[in-house]
């Protein structure tokens, strides 16, 4: 049949670096077979888009699913559903303001640092009881035999989610909420978001979307926040255009983002508490013009594929002409954009040379030329975890899918969530 | 050579080949609708669709219409079909998961 994913040989000419450009990140081969062998299980399969996982010491792993909720899978194999949205069966309890549409729906899940003492759990999903319906994180109290949830606290419920349709691609109702919920080793809570394709809110001080939250539990701002003058106290970074992945350098404790980018130049950055991450998709500045409902993160030529290096000059994910100070991404997955989603540091002597390297989901994108490229990439970092030294993709034990969420276990194993409806477990050794 | 079977519904219809419409969607529509086509984030599922509205509807991407917000990611991949391979497209995914 015939290559319908065919890559130009123009797609590969290195760029003229447009003025808009700072700096140029190497290119690194990715790497062909690793040395490492992996052992591969099924953990659950048949679920429906597994979006995140968040373990217990004990292996009890609590996981969402974006249009039907949230269940625990106990270390015994029992099952539990434990909070489901709007028209789930089944579950313990239910959410009727909880609701999924395109992107938007149950997405990240994160177990509190002290769960032993206080049983909570923290589950971002898209809710429809304010209006403009907006994103919200819950804390949950999850009880003593694991099969229900009670005392919802909504700790953020101001995170935009997109109510329209526009004329853009993936331009349905609740694209880009962002969705990844994490603890930092000090027992931070952070919060990633996206844009909304609205093309005010990036570089907004207010408005909640496109930036990386650092809070406490009851979702009130970090103290050692720094963010602009103006900013809502709870803002860490901002000007992200739809960050899913982030994840903390074991050794400095560093945040790291993993970004999904516009038809071009997936991010990875290491973030600068108050940082700009520079993308600023308004039309009628930084050389643009009117673009479609406003908003130019698609252009110049939204509905078909071009150059990655061209779309990337007129359209920055990381606009470092307009804001010159802001966070340079260590990897721009080579310029494409391949729905980079998670991130994961692995951990442990059991993963050998890959101790302390960051293993990044990448769902895969076929568009325009762009090879699909659905894999998990290690990332091997420099000491300090400020550069990119080596990218290797990972050879798997099992076929590829939409990885959408990464965690390492508590056993030291990397667990692995398709958007096809599995949840794999990679374990280092032969 | 393809029979012609008329479905009452205006235009002819092709005898649809089940295994080429296999080959095509595994290889490149089940990266986003899922190797079931049971749909995946939001990438609609066609398993539950009639082959009649899959057809009509990879024909509309084809003719560069746009339908809906995916028609960017969509019109690439129909603009060389067959009148056969949407055919054995439609048939396939709406026939093979029941």
């Amino acid at each position: 049949m015939p290559n319908r994913n065919r890559i130009r040989a123009t797609d590969w000419l290195i760029p003229v670096m447009a003025g808009s450009l700072a700096f140029a990140l190497p290119a690194h081969a990715q790497s062909g077979p690793n040395t490492t062998s992996l052992q591969h299980t099924v953990v659950l399969s048949d679920l429906e888009s597994p979006w995140d996982m968040a373990f217990l010491d004990d292996g009890t792993m609590f996981f969402t699913e974006k249009c039907k909720g949230l269940s625990v899978l106990m270390p015994s194999g029992d099952l539990n559903a434990l909070l489901g949205m709007s028209e789930s069966e089944g579950y313990a309890s239910t959410a009727d303001d909880l609701f999924c549409e395109g992107q938007a729906g149950m997405m990240g899940v994160a177990v509190d640092p002290d769960f032993a003492e206080n049983r909570r759990i923290y589950v971002y999903s898209t809710s429809n009881m304010s209006d403009p319906h907006t994103n919200r994180l819950m804390r949950l109290v999850v009880n003593d035999d694991f099969s229900d949830v009670s005392d919802r606290t909504d700790i953020v419920d101001d995170v935009p989610y997109k109510m329209e349709a526009s004329d853009h691609p993936f331009g349905g109702p609740g694209a880009h909420n962002g969705g990844r919920v994490r603890f930092d080793a000090d027992g931070a809570l952070w919060l990633t978001t996206g844009d909304n394709h609205n093309e005010e809110v990036p570089q907004s001080p207010t408005m909640m979307g496109s930036k990386v939250l650092r809070m406490d539990t009851d979702g009130n701002a970090h103290a050692e926040n720094t963010p602009p003058e103006g900013f809502d106290p709870r803002t860490y970074t901002y000007g992200h255009r739809n960050v899913q992945g982030i994840a903390f350098h074991p050794e400095t404790g560093t945040p790291i983002t993993a970004e999904h980018g516009p038809w071009h130049s997936d991010e990875i950055t290491v973030l600068q508490n108050g940082g700009n991450a520079g993308w600023d998709p308004r039309d009628n500045m930084a050389g643009r013009g009117d673009c479609p409902d406003g908003y130019c993160g698609y252009m110049p030529n939204q509905a078909e594929g071009m150059n990655r290096f061209e779309r990337a000059s007129f359209m920055p994910m990381t606009d470092f002409e307009t804001y010159p100070d802001a966070m340079p991404p260590i990897w721009d997955n080579n310029g494409w954009s391949q729905g980079t989603s998670s991130a994961a540091f692995l951990e442990g002597e059991q993963w050998g040379d890959w101790d302390g390297t960051m293993a990044v989901g990448i769902m895969g994108i076929g568009f325009g030329g762009t090879p699909i490229g659905q894999r998990i990439d290690v990332i091997e970092l420099s000491d300090d975890g400020m550069e990119v030294v080596d990218v290797t993709e990972m050879t798997l034990p099992m076929e590829a899918g939409r990885f959408r969420s990464l965690v390492l276990g508590p056993d030291g194993s990397l667990y692995a969530a398709v958007d096809e409806g599995t949840i794999h477990k990679l374990t280092p050794g032969g | 050579m393809t029979a012609i079977i008329v479905l009452g519904l205006g235009a002819p219809a092709l005898a649809a080949d089940g295994v080429a419409g296999e080959a095509l969607y595994q290889d490149v529509c089940r990266n986003c609708h899922g190797p079931k086509a049971q749909g995946m984030a939001s990438f609609p599922k066609l398993s539950d669709k009639d082959a009649d509205y899959v057809a009509m509807r990879l024909e509309q991407y084809r003719a560069g219409e746009t339908v809906g917000p995916n028609t960017a990611l969509m019109a690439p991949h129909a603009q060389d079909l067959t009148d056969v391979e949407i055919a054995d497209l439609a048939s396939y995914v709406t026939t093979a998961f029941d």
